[in-house]
C-alpha cells in the first residue's frame, strides 16, 4: 500500500513515545497521504528483534474499526519504521489534560475500548498495554482506536525491565508484576485501572514513586472509585478490578454492564475534541518550531562502537607456500612496503644478497640454519611483533660473528641489517609478517589429546547451556 | 454460533460440502458476494469445532467425523489453493484450522501429517505465497506447524523451495521477511540430527548461501542470520558440521571482520562464533596462521571489548578465555 523506504516520507511532528521507540506524525510524500510512523531504534533500543516482531504481528494481524490500522514496515540502516493510521485526535491522555473526563463520555470510550479487546481476546491475543495514553481518538468521527501493542516482551528483557516498571507500573495487573503466568484478564485489570484514570484524570497511586507501586499493587485491596461516582459505574470497576484474574468479568461480559448498555454514540465525543483542539490553536508557537523538523535531519544516526578507528584493519594476506629457501620468499613488492625514501636501497641489497648465497652453494645458508637452530627461543619470543623484530635483529648480529663468512657474505648482510634497521615501524612490521610463516610451516604438527577434544565438548555443553539460559 | 445452528443445523458433511462447492466460486465474478458470506460462516463453522472456544472445547466425536470428511474431499488442498481470495479474517480462520489438525493425533499417528505428506505439490504453493502481503503470514503459520513433524519438516527441507528462503529472508517489507525467517529459523533449529544430515551433505551450498546473508546490507537480516549461525553451529547434533565450518580460513576472516561491525550487537553475535574457532583444539593450519598473525590485534581488541557488559558473567568468562588461548598461540 505505501512504499518501503524512508526517502518516500517527511516527518512532521513528534506525537509521543510508545513501546520501544518514537511516534511521529508524517506525510507520505506522493500522495500527501497523513499518517503515523513509529521509528525504534533495533540497535541501542531492543536487545532482541524478535521481540519488536510480536508487535508488528500483532498489528498486522488486526482487522478491527476498533483497533489502529498497520500498513507495513521497513528496515532504514538500524531504524525499524512502521507506518500506522494517524488519529487526529490524539490520546485519551491528551484530552485528560483539559480536566476530568464525564461518566458519559467515559462510557462512550470504555465501550470503544471494550469492542477492541473483544476482538482481540478473542483471537488470543492480549494487548498488554492499556491506558488513556493507548487509546487514540479521531476528531472528525469520533472514532475510538487501540494503539500500541507488545509492551510486555519486555518483561523478559533485561535491557528493558527498567524502563517497563518505572514507565507503566501503574495500570500493570498484579499477576503481571507478580510474573506469575498471566492471560486476558490482565487486560480487563488496565481497563479497570484506565477507568479511574478517566475520571479522577490520573490513575490510582500515581503521585507514589513507582517501585513503590509495584509492591502495592499486589497486596492492598483493589482501588475503588469514591462515592461521587454513579453506582453503575463504580460496579463497572469493581467488574474489573479483582485480585483474582478469573474472578473479574470478560470484555465480552463487560459489553453488557448496565453502564456501557446506556453509553452514546461516538460523535458525542467531537464536542470534546473540538474544544481541544481549539486549546491546542492557543499553543501554536510549540506547534510551528515543532513543524520545522523534516526527514533530512534524521533522528537517529548509525552508533559507530568505540575505539574501532584506533585499531589496525586484520592482516589477512597469505605468503604461497613453497619448498624455496627463506630468502626467496623474502622477495617483497615494492609496492607494499618500500617508502619513498628507500626505495633504491632496500631492493639492489636484497637481490645482492640472494646472489651471493646463490653462488655459495657450499656453504650452508646462514640465515635459515640459524633460524632453525634457535627454534625454541623463537618460539618464546613469538610474543609481540616488537619482540620479533628484535629477533631478527639479534639473529643477524650473531651471524655477523660467524668467522666462516666470507668477506662478500659479510658485506651484503651488513647492508641487509642496515635497510632494515632504516624501515619505518609500520614497514618493518609488514615485513616481519612476510617473512615469519614460513618458520611456522617448519613446526612438527602437534597432535592433541583426547583429553583436548573432551575439554572441548565440555566446554561447547557449557557455552551453549549458559546462552540459552541468558537468551 | 447459537443462531447460526438453531437457524439452519448443518452437518459436518454439509460444512464440508459447502466449501468444497463455495471455494472454486471465489474465481468467478457473478454471485460472488454469497459464496464469500457462505465460506467466512463455514471457516467460522470449522474453526470453532476443531479450535473450541474459551468456553467449550471440542467435542472429539464431532472433530474426528469433521476430519473424517476433510481428507476424503481434499479440503485442505483447496483451502491452499484458494487462500489468496479468502476474507481477512477467513485466512486466520483458515491458518487456525491447519494448526488444530496437524496437532490431531490419534494415538501415536498424525492423520493430517498422512494427508500433507500424499499431498506434497502443497508445499511450493505455500511458500509462493511470501510473495504476496495478504497471505503471507497464514501461509508462514501453516509451514511453522508443518515443521514441527519431522516427516514434514523433511519434505521441506529438501524440496528446491527451502533455498527460497535465502532471498525470502531479505525482503524489504521487515514483517514478511520476519515471518520468513522465523520459518526458516523452525525448519533448521526444530529436528536437530535431520538438519545436521541435510546440511552436512549440502554443506558448500548452504553456507555459500549462507555468507550471502552474513554479508547483507539490511542490518536486520545479518543481525538475525549471524545470531541462528551461532545457535546452528552450538547445537550437538551439528558436531561435525561446526568442526568443518571452523576449519575454514575464510569463515574465520568473516567472523573477524564481523568483530569489527559498526553494530555493537553485531560485534558481539561475532564473538560468539569467533570463539568457536579460538577454542578448537585442533585447528587447522590456515586458522592458526591467521590468528597468530593477528595475535597482538585480537590480544588488544579483546581486552577492550564490550567491557560495558560488566553483568554477563559467561560473556566475560568467555572473553577472558578467548584472549588466554590467542596469547598461548
Amino acid at each position: 500500500m505505501y512504499p518501503l523506504n524512508a526517502n518516500s516520507y517527511t516527518l512532521l511532528r513528534k506525537l509521543g513515545s510508545g513501546s520501544f521507540g518514537v511516534v511521529w506524525k508524517a506525510r507520505e510524500n506522493v500522495s500527501g497521504d497523513i499518517i503515523a510512523i513509529k521509528q525504534i531504534d533495533l540497535e541501542t533500543g531492543i536487545d532482541d528483534i524478535t521481540d519488536i516482531e510480536q508487535e508488528v504481528f500483532m498489528l498486522s494481524n488486526c482487522n478491527s474499526s476498533n483497533v489502529i490500522q498497520y500498513y507495513g514496515c521497513f528496515v532504514d540502516g538500524y531504524t525499524l519504521w512502521i507506518l500506522m493510521e494517524h488519529m487526529d485526535g490524539g490520546s485519551v491522555s491528551g484530552l485528560l489534560k483539559m480536566g476530568r473526563l464525564n461518566e458519559q463520555v467515559i462510557s462512550i470510550i470504555l465501550r470503544e475500548v471494550l469492542y477492541g479487546l473483544n476482538y482481540l481476546h478473542g483471537q488470543n491475543k492480549i494487548h498488554r498495554d492499556i491506558k488513556a495514553a493507548n487509546i487514540l481518538l479521531s476528531s472528525s468521527t469520533g472514532n475510538v482506536k487501540l494503539a500500541d501493542f507488545g509492551v510486555a516482551a519486555q518483561l523478559s528483557n533485561a535491557a528493558s525491565r527498567r524502563h517497563t516498571f518505572v514507565g507503566t507500573p501503574f495500570w500493570m495487573a498484579p499477576e503481571v508484576i507478580q510474573q506469575t503466568s498471566y492471560g486476558l484478564a490482565a487486560d480487563i485489570w488496565s481497563l479497570g485501572i484506565t477507568a479511574i484514570e478517566m475520571a479522577n484524570g490520573i490513575p490510582p497511586r500515581a503521585t507514589m514513586h513507582p517501585m513503590r507501586v509495584i509492591f502495592e499493587i499486589p497486596q492492598s485491596e483493589p482501588p475503588k472509585l469514591d462515592d461521587h461516582f454513579s453506582p453503575t459505574f463504580r460496579d463497572f470497576v469493581s467488574c474489573c478490578l479483582d485480585l483474582n484474574p478469573n474472578m473479574r468479568w470478560s470484555a465480552k461480559e463487560l459489553l453488557q454492564h448496565p453502564f456501557i448498555k446506556s453509553a452514546g454514540t461516538v460523535k458525542d465525543i467531537i464536542p470534546l475534541l473540538v474544544q481541544k483542539e481549539n486549546k491546542l490553536f492557543d499553543d501554536s508557537d510549540q506547534s510551528v518550531l515543532e513543524e520545522t523538523i523534516n526527514n533530512t535531519l534524521k533522528p537517529f544516526e548509525e552508533p559507530i562502537a568505540e575505539g574501532n578507528a584506533d585499531i589496525e584493519d586484520w592482516t589477512f594476506e597469505t605468503v604461497k607456500k613453497s619448498d624455496s629457501t627463506v630468502l626467496g620468499n623474502t622477495s617483497i613488492p615494492k609496492n607494499s612496503i618500500i617508502s619513498s625514501q628507500n626505495k633504491e636501497e632496500l631492493p639492489s641489497s636484497i637481490k645482492y644478497l640472494e646472489k651471493t648465497i646463490m653462488s655459495d652453494q657450499a656453504t650452508p645458508h646462514p640465515f635459515s640454519k640459524s633460524l632453525s637452530e634457535k627454534g625454541s627461543s623463537y618460539h618464546k619470543s613469538l610474543t609481540s611483533d616488537f619482540a620479533m623484530k628484535h629477533y631478527i635483529k639479534s639473529t643477524i648480529r650473531s651471524m655477523l660473528l660467524n668467522d666462516k663468512l666470507s668477506a662478500t657474505q659479510r658485506s651484503s648482510l651488513e647492508s641487509f641489517y642496515t635497510s632494515f634497521i632504516s624501515l619505518d615501524k609500520n614497514l618493518s612490521s609488514k615485513f616481519v609478517n612476510q617473512i615469519t610463516p614460513d618458520n611456522r610451516l617448519h613446526h612438527k604438527k602437534q597432535k592433541r589429546s583426547p583429553i583436548s577434544q573432551l575439554l572441548f565438548s565440555r566446554w561447547l555443553e557449557e557455552t551453549e547451556k549458559r546462552r540459552s539460559l541468558n537468551g | 454460533m447459537s443462531f447460526l445452528f438453531n437457524k439452519r443445523p448443518k452437518s459436518t458433511q454439509d460444512v464440508v460440502r459447502c466449501l468444497c462447492d463455495n471455494l472454486p466460486k471465489l474465481e468467478i465474478n457473478n454471485d460472488k458476494k454469497k459464496s464469500f458470506e457462505e465460506v467466512s460462516k463455514c471457516l467460522q463453522n470449522l474453526r470453532v469445532s476443531l479450535c473450541g472456544t474459551a468456553e467449550v472445547e471440542p467435542d472429539a466425536d464431532l472433530v474426528s467425523d469433521l476430519s473424517f470428511q476433510i481428507y476424503q474431499s481434499n479440503l485442505p488442498f483447496l483451502l491452499v489453493r484458494y487462500l489468496p481470495k479468502l476474507e481477512f479474517e477467513s485466512k486466520k480462520d483458515t491458518g487456525l484450522i491447519f494448526s488444530a489438525l496437524l496437532r490431531r493425533h490419534v494415538a501415536s499417528r498424525y492423520p493430517t501429517v498422512d494427508y500433507m505428506l500424499a499431498h506434497p505439490q502443497i508445499f511450493p504453493v505455500l511458500v509462493s505465497y511470501y510473495r504476496y502481503q495478504e497471505v503471507a503470514f497464514t501461509a508462514g503459520s501453516i509451514l511453522r506447524e508443518c515443521s514441527r513433524h519431522e516427516a514434514l519438516n523433511e519434505v521441506l527441507l529438501n524440496s528446491r523451495d527451502f533455498w527460497t528462503f535465502f532471498s525470502l529472508i531479505q525482503a524489504s517489507s521487515f514483517d514478511m521477511a520476519s515471518d520468513a525467517f522465523s520459518t526458516f529459523k523452525s525448519i533448521l533449529l526444530n529436528h536437530k540430527s535431520q538438519v545436521a544430515e541435510f546440511i552436512s551433505y549440502h554443506f558448500d551450498e548452504f553456507f555459500k548461501q549462507y555468507t550471502v546473508l552474513l554479508k547483507s546490507e539490511n542490518y536486520v537480516t545479518k543481525r538475525q542470520s549471524l545470531k541462528l549461525l551461532g545457535e546452528i553451529l552450538l547445537n550437538r547434533a551439528n558436531r561435525s558440521v561446526m568442526t568443518r565450518y571452523i576449519s575454514s580460513a575464510e569463515n574465520l576472516k568473516l567472523m573477524m571482520i564481523l568483530l569489527r561491525d559498526k553494530s555493537k550487537n553485531i560485534q558481539f553475535e561475532a564473538f560468539h562464533v569467533f570463539k568457536l574457532f579460538v577454542a578448537n583444539p585442533e585447528k587447522s593450519e590456515e586458522v592458526i596462521e591467521i590468528l597468530r598473525r593477528n595475535k597482538s590485534k585480537l590480544i588488544s581488541y579483546l581486552s577492550a571489548f564490550h567491557t560495558d557488559r560488566k553483568n554477563d558473567e559467561q560473556f566475560n568468562d568467555e572473553r577472558a578465555f578467548v584472549i588466554k588461548q590467542i596469547e598461548r598461540l
